[in-house]
């Protein structure tokens, strides 16, 4: 999206061909209705060009938009009109003196020579000091403010440092302006603060422009037509702006930044770029250093909450001290449990013959079982299948069978079944694993005469439903 | 969902009974010996089990300290692991001792501080966040290797140890069990060839 490369890659690409798909991608009304603007501020008046500017002089006819003019007068502010302003127009109504001193003609659109010089060319002109001047310092101010606002990202501070006023402007009236033609007509009437961050960014970088425009128009207005004009649509503004004001407060670190969809107000990653893009809620400051720790809290919060799912019992649990403490205590009590198992392991564990444990081990790795939820053991669980088997055992009589490794395989199976209902892969598994245990058997049991091998074949579908 | 990762499972399992294996010899230990050795067993295969995650890391460094693990954990860890562990040119003792003075040093300002504005009142939100500081910092204690943490790593830190212990108490419980069964199967065996014999 041009918005992002534009709010990502700073003046590198905002120089003449960003200018140029910027400018393009405005086409319709802002140029229409821009009237006589300079060449590369024209973008930034765009933004509020329809505004402000609907009404500009005739004797600004200097400008390019010749044709543009013509349609000034109308009122529509998003209205789609073409682009027909052309090069020729504007040196035959005197462009020249824009392609005289500065070649600074929209000749086409590719040649929008951002520098500062032109700042001083434009403000020579008289007819032009209040359309000029606005533009240069909102763009100063809006470049600081951004800067600011966009300090948590630290990877564009250097990028919005680096730029010149100019260009500045350009980019940031365009991506509003991009965003503002989409949104379509009278949205400055009624600012709506809602989730959509066009909605938002163009207001607020308006809002910006404006509050600017206003104290800057009333010390530079030479001309008084250009005062006359400029009143109107400046009272204009200012209902806008005041509007705005509170969309300046909301506006976010995202003026420049590309739009993460229609979700600006959470904190998302960009796929590309390895800073988050934060967007200030409604009613809250919008320092960055604000904005920083509110994303710190608002990740933190969100593991609290995870931690909340995994301690049992926290659900209700509301705050982070008695959180934190409820987690303490969970940590604690797991760790003593530990200790506890490892003494009961400890009393049972002489006894144990642990080339078992081997195969056992062995057998488990082997058989993939696919499907299940994690092993979730759980002591009853167990002891259904131990204890009918026990049973079935001491009546077959022949107690050999059940080794660990069968009746680890038979928890592990009959955990499975429940949660996946592969009976017959675990049927197919018992089978399997009691040729394994053939082996086993004779080599533990060594005194064990061969029949009880029967058994072992036997046993397992005759004691041991799965 | 389909296949459950099952490999921190496996991973702790292979280790542990590597670690009962070679530890428990069963002829000549005490009852205390063996459940040091389990205990070790149980932690190290965690540790292992949760590669990647600062806490396991800690956790193995803070039982290789101990001299006695020393030759079980060479053999449980492989020798490479255990070299690059227990390193000892890593200057994790310096950036940790650092951090603590600092700690130190910056609680008693604040503390100090504090004192010269006692006489405001201590309102509700410095005494909640006094009382979550004091948390945090036994968490620290609890979470291996959370002592260098910041805030919202030690919370995925204990996230992430949380889910192993439960996973650690969850198979020793079963194993447990298991062994138990064993154990009364075998006597059951014993006792019926004796009976055979007899």
């Amino acid at each position: 999206m041009d918005l992002g490369e534009k709010g990502k890659f700073g003046l590198e690409k905002r120089t003449v061909d960003s200018l140029n798909c910027n400018t393009t991608g405005l086409t319709t009304t802002e140029w229409n209705q821009i009237g006589s603007l300079p060449c590369p501020s024209a973008s930034m008046v765009d933004s509020f060009g329809h505004v402000i500017w609907n009404q500009l002089p005739a004797n600004t006819h200097n400008l390019s938009f010749s044709n543009a003019q013509a349609s000034a007068s109308s009122s529509t502010i998003g209205k789609p009109v073409p682009m027909n302003w052309n090069p020729s127009d504007s040196l035959t109504k005197g462009g020249m003196f824009f392609s005289t001193g500065m070649g600074m003609l929209p000749l086409s659109l590719s040649q929008f020579p951002c520098d500062a010089g032109f700042t001083e060319r434009a403000a020579r002109f008289s007819c032009f000091s209040d359309v000029a001047y606005p533009f240069i310092v909102p763009g100063g101010s809006d470049a600081t403010a951004e800067a600011q606002m966009q300090k948590n990202e630290a990877g564009r501070i250097e990028v919005l440092k680096g730029r010149s006023v100019l260009i500045d402007q350009s980019s940031n009236s365009g991506s509003p302006m991009k965003e503002q033609r989409e949104k379509g007509p009278n949205e400055f009437s009624e600012p709506e603060f809602s989730d959509d961050a066009r909605e938002e960014s163009p207001n607020s970088s308006k809002g910006v422009f404006g509050i600017n425009k206003r104290k800057r128009s009333d010390q530079d207005m030479e001309s008084d037509q250009g005062q006359a004009a400029a009143q109107l649509p400046f009272e204009a503004a200012k209902d806008v702006t005041d509007n705005m004001q509170k969309a300046e407060k909301n506006s976010s670190t995202m003026a420049n930044v590309k739009p993460l969809g229609k979700n600006p107000k959470e904190s998302g990653e960009a796929p590309k770029e390895d800073y988050i893009h934060v967007r200030a809620r409604r009613g809250q400051a919008t320092n960055s250093h604000s904005l920083a720790e509110r994303v710190r809290r608002e990740k933190i919060s969100e593991r609290m909450k995870f931690l909340q799912d995994l301690v049992p019992g926290c659900s209700k649990v509301t705050g982070k001290a008695v959180m934190l403490d409820e987690i303490i205590n969970y940590v604690q009590s797991l760790q003593r449990q530990v200790e506890f198992l490892s003494m009961k392991l400890a009393a049972v564990n002489p006894s144990i013959d642990f080339n078992i444990e081997g195969l056992l081990s062995k057998d488990l790795f082997q058989t993939r079982t696919g499907s299940s939820s994690a092993i979730g053991f759980t002591p009853e669980m167990i002891h259904q299948q131990l204890h009918p088997p026990h049973q079935g055992l001491i009546q077959v009589g022949m107690p050999g069978v059940m080794n660990p490794s069968d009746v680890f395989r038979r928890a592990l199976n009959a955990q499975l079944a429940s949660t996946s209902g592969f009976k017959e892969s675990t049927q197919q598994m018992t089978n399997a694993w009691d040729e394994d245990l053939h082996n086993v058997v004779q080599m533990t049991y060594g005194n064990n005469p061969p029949l009880k091998t029967q058994d072992l074949n036997g046993a397992p579908r005759d004691g041991f439903p799965l | 969902m389909q296949a459950a990762d099952l490999s921190f499972h496996r991973s702790f399992l292979k280790t542990m009974f590597m670690g009962l294996k070679l530890g428990v010899s069963s002829k000549k230990m005490s009852y205390q010996e063996r459940k040091r050795v389990i205990k070790l067993s149980a932690n190290i295969a965690m540790a292992v089990a949760g590669n990647g995650m600062n806490w396991s890391r800690a956790l193995i460094i803070r039982h290789a300290k101990h001299e006695k693990n020393k030759v079980l954990l060479r053999s449980l860890l492989g020798r490479k692991r255990y070299e690059s562990i227990t390193e000892p040119g890593f200057p994790l003792n310096f950036t940790w001792q650092r951090m603590i003075m600092k700690r130190r040093f910056r609680r008693t300002n604040s503390i100090l501080r504090r004192g010269a504005h006692a006489s405001n009142g201590a309102t509700a939100r410095v005494i909640a966040r006094s009382m979550a500081k004091k948390r945090t910092r036994t968490l620290k204690s609890l979470v291996p290797g959370g002592e260098s943490l910041d805030d919202f790593s030690l919370l995925g830190e204990t996230i992430d140890y949380v889910i192993s212990l439960q996973t650690q108490v969850n198979l020793m419980r079963l194993l447990t069990e298991v062994l138990s069964v064993s154990n009364l199967r075998k006597k059951e065996l014993d006792k019926a060839s004796r009976e055979v014999k007899c």
